[in-house]
């Protein structure tokens, strides 16, 4: 692969803000319509789930009755990740602001999870999607859990990270939501000495306890205990569709910038970047998941990762549309486009998982 | 008991509400839209200079229930997908308006604007327009403590004052009026034969075409009026500057400030915009008034908002600085901006904004 030079770059900064413009003139009713639409249905299915849930405990027993909580689940799982992905993440991307709404916009959003709002704004749509992969900068890479680069010190507890991958997959939206907090060091007292954050600790650990407590009233208190004889079961079923959730979601995001071909840059890397820098440094750090038009829209568009690390405040649904264009252009300029099917690239982030859990001395080969 | 009560006493009915109920509403093909009322267009008339008004109906006029004589309302309207919203005066009685459940709003067209066109647009049996919560302190005090009420409007500031004036016309108290009424046109002015109707029921009133007697002059009121200044109440109507210069010259006269009551304008301000070559604005500073914290700051030129109110000791919230997060929003109430990275201007009305990459290009209301 040859770098492409300042002249290439600048150029193919300007044919892809072209291609934003095209895509923002156009946004209007349908679009407003689409996510309206979606919203209904998402919480549409929200309602059937728990009410298909709570029926099938009330009314009928045995086999049957967990067959329709199953169903239940399936719907109530869908919902969440629905409103997570294709829903959440993309409002409070900003993608609909423009629609003047009084709720769907991304000051006022809030998501079916554990993750504060505003906290999951300040540092995924500042720190990651600024500094996408870039080692010491990018909190999201590996999420301080996992080793994913010889870059990174190898530490005893890298040993069994496939196990902690596992682990967060299932807890994904803890770890989102404790993610700022981490970071900040805000319970173990190491507080991080460039913190630059807008908000005291004590308002993150305010926003944290008043966001999980609310999930977890939700889902573990107030909705089993509305159908009291069946409390514990209805629990039970809300905790699946949760890890249900969490595992989707992790899935798709890990696929999104820990596959094989994913770069990583250093922060000296990216001192006086250009707008075409920055373009190129967010297509080498992101990867595609190829699929249908169900399959992209459940998993919010991030299987367009790299569509949306670009343009993160395009409606997500133009994704689908940009990829080809954008991978010609990315084959015109001669820069690696990172896509394949979903069983390739989630092999991949296995694999590199499996890897950098040793030592460099003692790695294969990769491949 | 209806649904908004109900909203209002029960948290978990709203939650569930709020949750459920209203998205799924508003993706159905009716015309529902969360945060706003629905109303339907019952019937629209031209009331002469240029002037439309507009009847609208609302389904459920629970929201007029404090309606007062003088108070505005946000009407918002679809257009591509995006909500346009401006504040409106009310021009109907509020006794009417409460009796039978709808207000009237009128408006002049402007070309450039981003409603007036649309609302223009509207046709009886129409059901696109949407209303919020009427609103304002520019009202008429329902026992007059005076023995005179006496009414200033300039241009689109007669808006409010009609509705008052009809509000005392059905108190009967309509022969304790007068009105100065400042008009381009001596002869075609707005609302004429309203006016007249008034007239008719005992109300005093002047038209005043700026082209013969000039702007406001005290001698105006005088001439007009024999009772003593200490003895009315005063409602001014109009730009700034007509309520600064009546202001001050009641002041002399010796009245007290709590017989003075005024508002800037009845039609939304969009009406006195020129379209402004977004370039030249840039180019100089504007004021931005923060209508929470109720103050004011300067806005430099070629500088965002974001640092501009940094500059002045104050601290928004901000997180990158270029417009990626999304965490420096704030609602605008009113006025354009320029966006630093698309290069576009906003609409004047009210919408969200990033300050980090928004610019004045004229005087702004900011809810912070
Ligand atoms: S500070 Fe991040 S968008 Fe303005």
């Amino acid at each position: 692969m040859n770098t492409p030079n300042k002249d290439q770059l600048s150029k193919f900064a300007a044919e892809l803000d072209n291609l934003r413009n095209t895509v923002i003139d156009q946004l209007g009713e349908k679009d407003a319509r689409y996510i309206i639409r979606l919203i209904a249905i998402q919480r549409s299915l929200d309602l059937c789930g728990r009410i298909a849930i709570a029926i099938a405990f009330l009314a009928f027993s045995g086999t049957l009755a967990w067959l329709i909580a199953a169903l239940g689940i399936l719907l109530l799982s869908s919902s969440k990740i629905l409103d997570n992905m294709e829903i959440g993440h993309n409002v409070m991307h900003g993608q609909y602001d423009w629609m003047n709404h009084p709720t769907i916009n991304s000051r006022v959003f809030d998501w079916d999870n554990a993750g504060h709002n505003e906290s999951w704004k300040r540092y995924h749509n500042h720190e990651h999607h600024t500094y996408t992969n870039v080692l010491g900068k990018d909190r999201d890479f590996g999420y301080g859990l996992l080793r994913l680069s010889n870059d990174l010190p190898w530490k005893p507890k890298n040993l069994w990270q496939f196990f902690t991958f596992i682990n967060l997959s299932a807890l994904f939206e803890w770890g989102v939501a404790y993610h700022e907090l981490a970071g900040e060091r805000v319970f173990f007292g190491k507080k991080k000495e460039d913190s630059n954050l807008p908000i005291s600790d004590q308002q993150l650990k305010k926003d944290f306890f008043g966001k999980a407590g609310k999930q977890l009233f939700k889902d573990y208190v107030f909705f089993p205990l509305i159908c009291w004889p069946v409390a514990l079961q209805i629990l039970i079923c809300n905790v699946i569709a949760n890890v249900i959730r969490n595992i989707w979601t992790g899935t798709i995001i890990f696929c999104g910038h820990f596959t094989e071909g994913a770069h990583t840059f250093s922060e000296d890397s990216i001192k006086n970047e250009t707008r075409g820098d920055w373009y190129y440094r967010q297509i080498l750090g992101s990867s595609n998941i190829s699929g249908g038009k169900f399959f992209h829209i459940m998993s919010g568009h991030l299987s367009c990762q790299i569509e949306h690390h670009l343009f993160p405040d395009v409606p997500s649904s133009y994704y689908r549309q940009l990829s080809p264009k954008i991978a010609e252009l990315c084959s015109t300029y001669d820069i690696p486009y990172n896509t394949g099917r979903f069983s390739k690239q989630y092999f991949e982030v296995v694999k590199r998982i499996l890897y950098y859990s040793l030592p460099e001395k003692w790695q294969p080969a990769y491949g | 008991m209806n649904l908004s009560s109900l909203n209002e006493k029960l948290p978990l009915f709203k939650g569930l509400n709020d949750t459920y109920i209203y998205p799924i509403m508003e993706a159905l093909p009716t015309s529902f839209r969360i945060g706003m009322k629905q109303t339907i267009v019952t019937d629209v008339r031209s009331e002469g200079g240029g002037i439309t008004t507009l009847r609208l109906h609302l389904k459920n006029a629970s929201i007029l229930r404090h309606l007062k004589a003088g108070q505005h309302i946000e009407l918002g309207l679809e257009s591509k997908g995006k909500r346009i919203c401006r504040t409106f005066s009310i021009s109907s009685s509020a006794q009417q308006s409460k009796e039978f459940g709808y207000i009237e709003v009128s408006f002049k067209v402007n070309a450039n604007g981003a409603l007036t066109p649309l609302l223009n647009e509207q046709t009886v049996g129409s059901k696109a327009v949407h209303v919020n919560k009427p609103n304002g302190n520019f009202t008429l005090p329902l026992h007059p403590a005076k023995e005179k009420s006496v009414f200033i409007a300039a241009g689109s500031g007669i808006t409010p004052i009609l509705a008052m004036l009809e509000e005392a016309a059905f108190y009967n108290l309509i022969s304790q009026c007068l009105l100065l009424y400042y008009v381009k046109d001596g002869e075609h002015y707005p609302f004429k034969e309203r006016l007249s109707a008034l007239h008719a029921k005992g109300l005093s009133f002047k038209v005043m075409p700026t082209k013969q007697t000039g702007h406001f002059a005290l001698e105006h009121l005088t001439h007009d009026n024999p009772t003593s200044t200490k003895r009315c109440n005063f409602f001014l109507c109009g730009p700034g500057n007509l309520i600064e210069t009546a202001s001050q010259a009641l002041l002399d006269q010796g009245a007290d400030r709590s017989q003075i009551f005024h508002e800037h304008f009845g039609l939304p301000i969009t009406a006195q915009h020129k379209p402004i070559p977004a370039e030249d604005n840039a180019m100089s500073a504007h004021t931005v008034f923060l209508t929470r914290s109720n103050s004011s700051f300067n806005s430099p030129a070629n500088t965002s908002l974001l640092i501009s109110a940094e500059n002045e000791g104050l601290t928004p919230n901000f997180g990158c600085r270029i417009g990626a997060c999304h965490q420096c929003i704030c609602r605008k109430n009113s006025g354009r901006v320029l966006n630093l990275k698309t290069g576009k201007v906003s609409d004047n009305g009210p919408e969200d904004i990033q300050l980090c990459i928004s610019q004045a290009i004229e005087d702004l209301s900011l809810d912070i």
